[in-house]
């Protein structure tokens, strides 16, 4: 009865550690498993709207959008709420899709230590001051230091000691914190997510710790939910202590009803991350407990890569990986976009477009897919296609393949039968990642 | 008697960093916890005794959250008890009505005082978070001479508004 919004997470369906629910966010409704997307600008928002005209794709929970992409990505929806003649609100195609999912905008603090996107934070002018300062003194360092290594151990430094005075400073770190939160706000988010470090280290786990207890003090203001969030480098996977320390956190002092994890560029597909992918299981398994402990509870993992075809199976309701990951998709809608990679159904990986051309052909004209965007493909030969249109097609494609793999795991859990993900899993490509599912 | 309180909530120096309006708003929704945590209720001293805010702030806030309907107040003698508003008797005694910018939601209530019809104004505010602005509280046996009520009131005169 209180004002403001309430994530309220109900278990329907359990299989052993592997389980499906029913969240609602106000008046929004998420059936997990679940798989959210990461879009970068607004023409993304367009592909994956018509995408759900054509699907309804029933476990699209959302979209995540990261903060310094967030007012070109988002400026339809911002806009003012169109009202017709009498004044009344005209509900039009981007309100429509709103209503039925969710909202998160990521702060995206892991950019502050990998420099990939961190010119996108100086050309957005509402960064706060101290991230401007930061980027600055990072910038004169790398002028400064000619040896990278040099410039690393720096930027290691320099990176830490950013964060330690944000922490330092209660007042300061209170702003800091209320400036993210209020930007996430007035986007318009359903859950707020709280701008913590990239754990590289124990020290900086405290940080993102103390973050977490404040935002979820200063979300009262906002009157909208906010998750726990913990932002660790891939490398972190192997410190099962730190991990331990994580899981005491939430277990014993954080209330939050969603917990958010991202591992950086984690890709546990590579061969040599044999303790990786063990201690990635041992996650997904304690989480799995966790929320037998507290069913009204939910984990999500951002930016999850292949791992999202098993995070969902045990410990992680929602899962969300980039509509352009791992596809090439950064350079396909430059002036000269390239062919990007299609997400092969059957062996689940990313294929180059030459050997889908072959097997267009090769199968009487049709893609290995059932889905709508896929079916719809009637030309003589896929080169026909425009880099544009083919690139238009996959992205639709490995959103509505994404929704058939989390329903594939709810009726799994619905038929207590688990393992029919592991048996799926054989006959893939990735099927290295087996050895994260819990063997019980 | 110990009351129960949120486990960690912004000190005194972290409250200073806040806007009046924002200050307002957060002390506001930890009362309305500390109400909620404590189903037997809590008075003004026992707040101030355990949070770091005046009692004439807690005060206020708690007039605020009476006039919403939120909170409703127990005289017994000298001391006021502060209750949080009722429990919904059913889960489907709940419902939303969206008029233009504002949500009227209707709830049916149980508290220690009887049974209430509760009509909640909300309006989205500029986070587009539903915020309660108003609310009025029905006596389940006052309802139906209530209606009534309403219906002459609107009814009454040449300017019908029924008819419009």
């Amino acid at each position: 009865m209180v004002d403001g919004v309430n994530l309220i997470v109900q278990e329907q369906t359990r299989d052993r550690y592997a389980r499906t629910t029913f969240a609602t966010i106000g008046e929004k409704s998420i059936v997990t498993p679940s798989y959210f997307t990461l879009i970068q600008d607004a023409y993304e928002l367009d592909l994956l709207m018509d995408l759900e005209s054509q699907c309804h794709p029933s476990r699209l929970g959302g979209i995540i959008v990261r903060i310094f992409d967030a007012k070109k990505a988002l400026e339809r929806i911002q806009m003012q709420v169109p009202r017709d003649i009498f004044g009344r609100i005209r509900e039009d195609k981007y309100s429509l899709f709103m209503k039925k999912h969710a909202l998160l905008v990521d702060p995206s603090l892991e950019y502050l230590y990998y420099e990939v996107k961190m010119g996108r934070f100086i050309l957005d002018p509402q960064t706060p001051k101290d991230i401007v300062d930061y980027i600055n003194a990072l910038e004169q360092e790398k002028t400064k230091q000619e040896n990278k290594r040099k410039y690393n151990q720096a930027k290691e430094k320099l990176h830490q000691e950013f964060w330690k005075n944000i922490a330092k400073d209660n007042r300061k770190e209170v702003e800091f914190i209320k400036g993210t939160l209020e930007r996430q706000w007035r986007f318009g988010v359903d859950v707020t997510v709280p701008p913590v470090p990239l754990i590289t280290s124990r020290d900086m786990l405290s940080v993102a710790i103390e973050i977490n207890d404040k935002s979820r003090e200063l979300s009262r203001i906002g009157k909208k939910p906010c998750a726990t969030y913990f932002l660790l480098k891939n490398s972190l996977v192997r410190d099962h202590i730190l991990l331990e320390d994580i899981k005491e956190y939430i277990t014993g002092n954080s209330s939050q009803n969603l917990t958010i994890f991202k591992f950086k560029y984690l890709d546990l597909t590579r061969p040599k991350l044999i303790t990786e992918r063990e201690n990635y299981g041992r996650v997904m398994l304690d989480l799995s407990y966790f929320s037998q402990v507290f069913p009204n509870r939910a984990c999500m993992i951002l930016e999850n890569y292949y791992q999202s075809f098993i995070s969902p199976v045990a410990g992680f309701d929602l899962v969300s990986t980039s509509f352009t990951a791992q596809d090439g998709g950064e350079i396909s809608f430059s002036e000269h976009p390239s062919y990007g990679q299609y997400l092969d159904p059957k062996l689940l990986v990313h294929r180059n477009f030459d050997e889908m051309v072959d097997v267009y052909v090769n199968s009487h004209r049709r893609l290995p897919c059932s889905c709508i965007p896929c079916k719809s493909i009637t030309v003589k030969d896929l080169r026909d296609m425009s880099p544009n249109d083919w690139n238009i097609l996959r992205r639709k494609h490995t959103v509505a393949l994404m929704d058939r793999w989390m329903g594939y795991i709810a009726q799994a859990v619905e038929k207590k039968n688990i393992e029919l993900i592991a048996d799926r899993l054989a006959n893939s490509k990735i099927s290295i990642l087996k050895d994260s599912l819990p063997k019980i | 008697m110990q009351i129960e309180v949120p486990k960690k909530i912004l000190a005194s120096d972290e409250i200073k960093a806040l806007s009046p309006v924002e200050r307002d708003s957060y002390i506001q929704s930890v009362i309305l916890e500390i109400l909620k945590m404590n189903p037997r209720g809590v008075t003004i001293y026992q707040i101030s005794s355990k949070i770091p805010f005046s009692r004439p702030t807690i005060a206020k806030h708690l007039d605020v959250l009476v006039a919403i309907g939120e909170a409703y107040k127990v005289q017994r003698g000298n001391l006021s008890v502060y209750y949080k508003n009722g429990k919904i008797v059913h889960e489907t005694d709940v419902k939303s009505t969206v008029v233009d910018d504002k949500i009227y939601t209707f709830y049916k209530l149980e508290n220690a005082e009887g049974k209430f019809l509760y009509i909640q104004e909300k309006e989205l505010d500029e986070f587009r978070s539903p915020r309660v602005k108003g609310g009025v509280m029905i006596n389940e046996k006052d309802i139906q001479g209530f209606l009534q009520e309403l219906i002459d009131f609107v009814k009454r005169g040449n300017n019908n508004w029924l008819m419009a």
